[in-house]
């Protein structure tokens, strides 16, 4: 299990999250671009507004504005900008959207195998209660009131039922197909030798119309 | 043989042709035999199959699926199972009662191609005289209804322990091979092992494996039944003693302390001589121990360090706290894990 889990954390900051990350960046870029016109088309809107004063402080307000940043005034230094900026970008955007479409993923991947993990979880327990069982006879399965009153017999051949169409995908081959098959050989059989007798009575006719 | 076998693969696959219909007396053995047993190649079943070689079981009951499990090749098995709509419509059924053998290493080869195999191991039942198989039946919530028979034979008798009259349009099938579903046998266990760790999800999805878990389960539910009574007892129990007066009522205080210890024990011998192949793997058995250490702790910590009647900010009173705390968090997230035991929040039949 602990080789496991630092397998995996290894993945995560060597393999492929970090290639998600770089891949983002990539696919974003046009985003981005469209991104920084719409913020200074706006910022121009609100700089005209404010008798055009502080350019520069315009657009960080409308960046600010859309990804709903609260930076203290102290911080509004330019280098301290720059870095706002990509760290917004890298944390309320990227990072953010990345987390819910793992938490995405997992949840497809578990719903996709709903029905053969909870399988195993309910194999698991069996597999537990007869360990139990083993060693407290007490527990003892076949004593058990269900076994007792219904079930005694615990080796042959099961017989299952089915609703109809749950069933298409087992014996279809044994049964149904063989038996078409064969009817199908039986059908050409029988038209070949109703051929050879057509055959044999036009001779024979033939013969009788000569006579 | 032995020539044969030293031939280079374009003579060989020339031989194998010729030799297809080979049969030996007394053993009953074909080429599907000779090949699985002594050269067990993937070649070699593949070339059975492309010249239709029979599947055929010798006088000992051996099939070439025997062989090929006997030498642990259970890729192998895959390849046969693969291409099972070749091999296996034809099989007879006294080959298909050879495989009561080797159902658990049929599960072990753990591919998709399984599913196809375990398809043929169903077909329909021998009838009785001119007793009809019903069609319409009653179906109740679990899709799923079952019943063991000595025989293959679908006699009255069968037909009335299981088939209600009803309006559902249904379908019958009997297993090809007896399967032995005592709790401890090898199959049974065998299988229930294997389900726990198989990797191929379409497994589980076959009418054969479902059945075998909703037989065993019906069997063992009654004791996850009174676990989880037990458990919820117990946790009422200690979330009355965390958050009243009660612990301050020392034989209240003793009674947990004691109850915890039926836990560990309980806990100790079903996880003793396993520890390293199954502890680890066990979440719950994990939290269960993270639970009764906590208690143990919190208890000894309470008689030897806590005054109840100390003030709030008291540091061992507030450690106290917190410690109950995180216990009740762990006795609340065990207590959810008795949900799967209901069929209501459970995906797979019961």
């Amino acid at each position: 299990m602990y080789s496991c889990l630092t397998h995996k954390l290894l993945l995560l900051f060597k393999g492929y999250f970090m290639r998600i990350l770089i891949e983002v960046f990539k696919d974003i870029a046009s985003f981005t671009l469209f991104t920084g016109v719409m913020i200074i088309g706006f910022g121009m809107i609100y700089y005209n507004q404010n008798n055009r004063n502080h350019f520069s402080l315009a657009i960080w307000r409308t960046y600010n504005a859309i990804y709903g940043n609260q930076i203290e005034e102290d911080y509004d230094t330019p280098v301290t900008m720059i870095f706002n900026v990509f760290i917004s970008v890298l944390m309320n955007i990227i990072l953010f959207n990345l987390i819910i479409s793992f938490m995405a993923n997992s949840f497809a991947r578990v719903r996709e195998n709903l029905v053969s993990s909870d399988a195993r979880e309910k194999a698991y327990m069996l597999f537990k209660a007869i360990k139990y069982s083993q060693r407290f006879k007490y527990l003892d399965l076949r004593n058990t009131k269900c076994l007792k009153r219904k079930e005694v017999l615990e080796k042959g051949y099961m017989f299952i039922m089915r609703r109809a169409n749950e069933s298409d995908d087992i014996g279809s081959n044994t049964g149904l197909e063989d038996q078409l098959k064969t009817f199908s050989l039986s059908l050409n059989e029988m038209s070949g030798s109703i051929k050879t007798l057509e055959v044999k009575i036009g001779l024979l006719l033939e013969k009788q119309s000569y006579r | 043989m032995k020539d044969l076998f030293e031939l280079s693969s374009d003579g060989f696959n020339r031989h194998i042709t010729a030799l297809r219909k080979i049969h030996i007396y007394p053993t009953d053995t074909n080429l599907f035999h000779i090949l699985t047993e002594h050269i067990p190649t993937a070649a070699g079943i593949k070339l059975c199959i492309d010249n239709g070689v029979v599947f055929e079981a010798d006088s000992q009951g051996i099939t070439p699926l025997h062989n090929i499990f006997s030498h642990s090749q259970h890729e192998l098995a895959d390849i046969i199972f693969s291409r099972a709509k070749e091999v296996f419509p034809h099989v007879r059924q006294q080959v298909f009662e050879t495989f009561e053998n080797i159902f658990v290493d049929c599960i072990k080869v753990d591919t998709p191609n399984v599913v196809n195999f375990l398809s043929y191991c169903l077909s329909s039942p021998d009838t009785f005289e001119s007793y009809p198989i019903p069609r319409y039946a009653w179906m109740p919530s679990s899709s799923h209804l079952f019943k063991l028979s000595e025989s293959r034979i679908f006699t009255p008798e069968v037909g009335t322990k299981f088939v209600w009259p009803g309006a559902e349009l249904i379908s019958i099938h009997a297993l090809r091979f007896k399967l032995d579903l005592f709790s401890y046998s090898k199959t049974n266990f065998g299988v229930l092992d294997l389900l726990r760790t198989l990797k191929s999800p379409e497994i589980y999805s076959s009418p054969i494996i479902r059945v075998l878990l909703e037989y065993n389960w019906r069997r063992a539910r009654e004791i996850y039944y009174a676990e989880a009574v037990l458990f919820v007892a117990f946790a009422v129990g200690f979330l009355l003693y965390a958050s009243t007066a009660l612990n301050q009522v020392f034989l209240y205080e003793v009674a947990v302390f004691v109850v915890n210890i039926v836990y560990a024990v309980l806990l100790l011998i079903e996880q003793f001589g396993r520890f390293k192949e199954y502890y680890l793997s066990d979440y719950w058995a994990a939290t269960d121990t993270i639970r009764w250490v906590l208690i143990f702790v919190t208890i000894i910590f309470r008689w030897k360090y806590v005054d109840l009647e100390a003030p709030e900010d008291d540091p061992s009173l507030r450690a106290y706290n917190g410690m109950l705390g995180f216990i009740i968090l762990i006795i609340t997230f065990r207590m959810a894990s008795y949900f799967r035991i209901f069929k209501e929040t459970s995906k797979y039949s019961n």
